[in-house]
């Protein structure tokens, strides 16, 4: 049997107690009964197998356990943040106490002994919640580690920095399984790609936001990423992919559709803004049906809940000042409403499609 | 093999960590190799201490930076204005629509419809930057002679406080400009610094650093495009510990000791401090 991953292990878990009391309920209605035999081989197997991953993982074995885990997970998060920042602060704080080769010598040595701590900790613990707190430091004294130089030896800066911290931040990220590390790769290649972009036109790098346009081919990369590497080891992954992929596209056009002088093409600003809108529209609801078809339910939500922050913008826009407030608001809770009817009509359609194929 | 592979990315993370090492240092070591670009002897006119209200002066940050100081001849001859702008934010006289072509920015007029409505172009230059030269004689010059000029309208209407008020202002300029105001003006641009070298060969008078220029949006018919230069792209020189103890005992130099600073500019045009001395107040 292929060795899973912690994810894979929990689902398993999951699954386990969830089929426990389906049988429990199948037995009380008459509908399947085990014998004793049979019964007691099931729970054998089944106590095993989460003797394993417990051991293996300490996964969660219950709802309690889940709960608490969620807040576990959380605290990870938050304390990984404050000892970022502890980091930081310390810099400044001293920095200016050593001398140049001094200087170098502690960026250096931290950069290189967090990641060691975080290989250490990653090889002795099996929750994955402290070898968050210390890869995120890692990545914070890597970032320290080039800004800080081009501080002391006056570098120009450059987007060409990204490009390193993107990559060291997806190699912690696959090898220690970390989601928190992969968004901070994702958001430092989509700045380095939108910013070289930018380049291209002419413009200096750190002006891309000007032209949303910019982040185009960054939000086509994330998107594409997921479909060409497989993800299946990485639980969480490909939907971080495709989330980020969605709102480094969406999030563009959601301002060019307000604001049309912002973009490249020289065309009349209204003009601009109409084509905008129903590239957005039109897009989320091809992400839609896209999620729907691969099955991809991050696609389908983050469609989804883009499509209807662009409508509720072009609602405000059209009708705020024309409309009693009322009325306003009267219209977006039976748009809704529509949205509800369509939604229910799609799962009863995928419903049918999945009873289909079984 | 999976647990092989987590192992081989976490070396790969390694060996990225040194690689990126070796590749700024050794950026940096190659851009104080040899003879540097060009070398100016500056004051703490040209070198203040960055500015209290800058993130970096707080009283948590023990980094110690001086600010390159820089001055621009403006296009209007009001000096009721000033004699010379500071760099950031001002607009040259020399930087008008053939300088603008000649640094690559689009100055076709937007459709009528997008009238007024662009948005700015910010590109990256190659800046030239005079120390002590016809420049700073020329606002030298400006100053004075506005001196003279408000001195002769006093004297026509001796009365008239608007007129006392600008004579104290226009002699405090002159003072200002001759004893506490940077003596390097920014005077031309370019996108190559070979052009630009050959065009200014005294490299211990004229130094080449990369800045920006920004145009911004502007409206058909006549007008004519705004740009103004922007921050120097290597504009804050780190003073090294040795350098610092130098000229001060405090925490954090507080820009009042004269101090004499040798500036090197690199190959890649990033600026280093080669030396910092005390000097006698004049």
């Amino acid at each position: 049997m292929p060795i899973p991953t912690r994810s894979e292990a929990q689902q398993r878990a999951d699954d386990i107690r969830i089929f426990d009391l389906e049988l429990d309920r199948l037995q009380d209605e008459g509908v399947l009964t085990l014998n004793s035999v049979q019964r007691e081989a099931v729970s054998q197997h089944h106590a095993q197998l989460l003797e394993q991953y417990a051991k293996s993982f300490d996964i969660d074995r219950g709802t309690e356990a889940k709960k608490l885990s969620l807040g576990m997970r959380i605290a990870s998060f938050l304390g990984a943040l404050a000892l970022a920042a502890s980091v930081f602060f310390l810099f400044h704080q001293f920095w200016g106490h050593f001398d140049t080769w001094a200087q170098v010598a502690i960026l250096l040595v931290s950069a290189f002994g967090t990641l060691i701590a975080t290989m250490w900790v990653h090889g002795r613990e099996s929750t994955g919640y402290f070898t968050k707190l210390a890869a995120l430091v890692a990545f914070a004294c890597f970032v320290l580690n080039i800004a800080m130089l081009g501080q002391i030896f006056d570098i120009r800066p450059s987007d060409k920095a990204l490009l390193p911290w993107a990559a060291y931040a997806f190699l912690l990220a696959y090898a220690c399984d970390l989601r928190l590390l992969l968004a901070a790769g994702i958001l430092c290649m989509i700045a380095f790609i939108s910013a070289r972009t930018g380049t291209w036109s002419g413009m200096y790098w750190l002006y891309f936001g000007q032209r949303p346009e910019n982040f185009f081919s960054a939000g086509l990369v994330m998107l594409a990423v997921p479909s060409v590497f497989d993800h299946r080891h990485y639980s969480g992954f490909a939907p971080i992919y495709r989330v980020f992929g969605m709102l480094s596209w969406f999030l563009p056009v959601l301002v060019l559709s307000n604001w049309g002088t912002g973009s490249y093409l020289e065309l009349d600003r209204g003009l601009i803004e109409g084509m905008y809108q129903v590239v957005g529209f039109v897009g989320c609801a091809a992400a839609v049906w896209i999620g729907i078809r691969r099955h991809w339910g991050d696609l389908v939500n983050t469609g989804m809940t883009l499509f209807v922050i662009l409508l509720y913008t072009k609602f405000f826009d059209w009708w705020w000042q024309a409309m009693p407030k009322y009325l306003f608001f009267f219209v977006l809770g039976v748009t809704a409403i529509l949205f509800l009817l369509v939604l229910r009509r799609l799962r009863g359609a995928l419903a049918m499609a999945q009873g289909a194929r079984a | 093999m999976k647990p092989l592979t987590r192992r081989h990315l976490l070396i790969a993370a390694a060996a990225l960590v040194a690689v990126t090492n070796a590749v700024a240092l050794g950026g940096v070591a190659w851009n104080r190799s040899s003879a540097p670009e060009s070398t100016l002897q500056l004051t703490e006119r040209e070198l203040p201490p960055v500015c209290a209200c800058s993130p970096l002066a707080s009283q948590e940050n023990s980094e110690f930076s001086l600010h390159l100081r820089w001055q621009v001849l403006p296009k209007q001859t009001d000096v009721d204005f000033g004699v010379a702008h500071e760099g950031a934010g001002a607009s040259p006289d020399w930087l008008g629509s053939s300088k603008l072509a000649e640094l690559g920015f689009n100055l076709s007029k937007p459709s009528e419809a997008r009238r007024g409505r662009g948005t700015d172009q910010v590109r990256e230059v190659v800046l030239v930057l005079e120390l002590d030269g016809p420049a700073y004689q020329a606002a030298l010059t400006r100053a004075r002679a506005h001196v003279e000029k408000t001195r002769a309208e006093l004297a026509a209407s001796p009365d008239t406080k608007g007129h006392q008020w600008r004579l104290s202002s226009a002699e405090s300029g002159l003072q200002s400009e001759e004893r506490r105001d940077s003596r390097l003006f920014a005077i031309d641009a370019g996108l190559d610094p070979a052009v630009l070298r050959a065009r200014y060969p005294d490299r211990s008078r004229y130094a080449l650093m990369h800045g920006r220029v920004h145009l911004g949006a502007w409206y058909a018919g006549d007008m004519q495009p705004s740009a103004t230069l922007d921050e120097l792209s290597a504009g804050a020189v780190n003073v090294p510990l040795p350098m610092r103890r130098a000229i001060t005992t405090e925490d954090r130099y507080a820009g009042a000791e004269p101090f004499a600073a040798t500036l090197a500019i690199g190959k890649r045009l990033e600026p280093y401090l080669v030396s910092l001395e005390p000097r006698p107040a004049r």
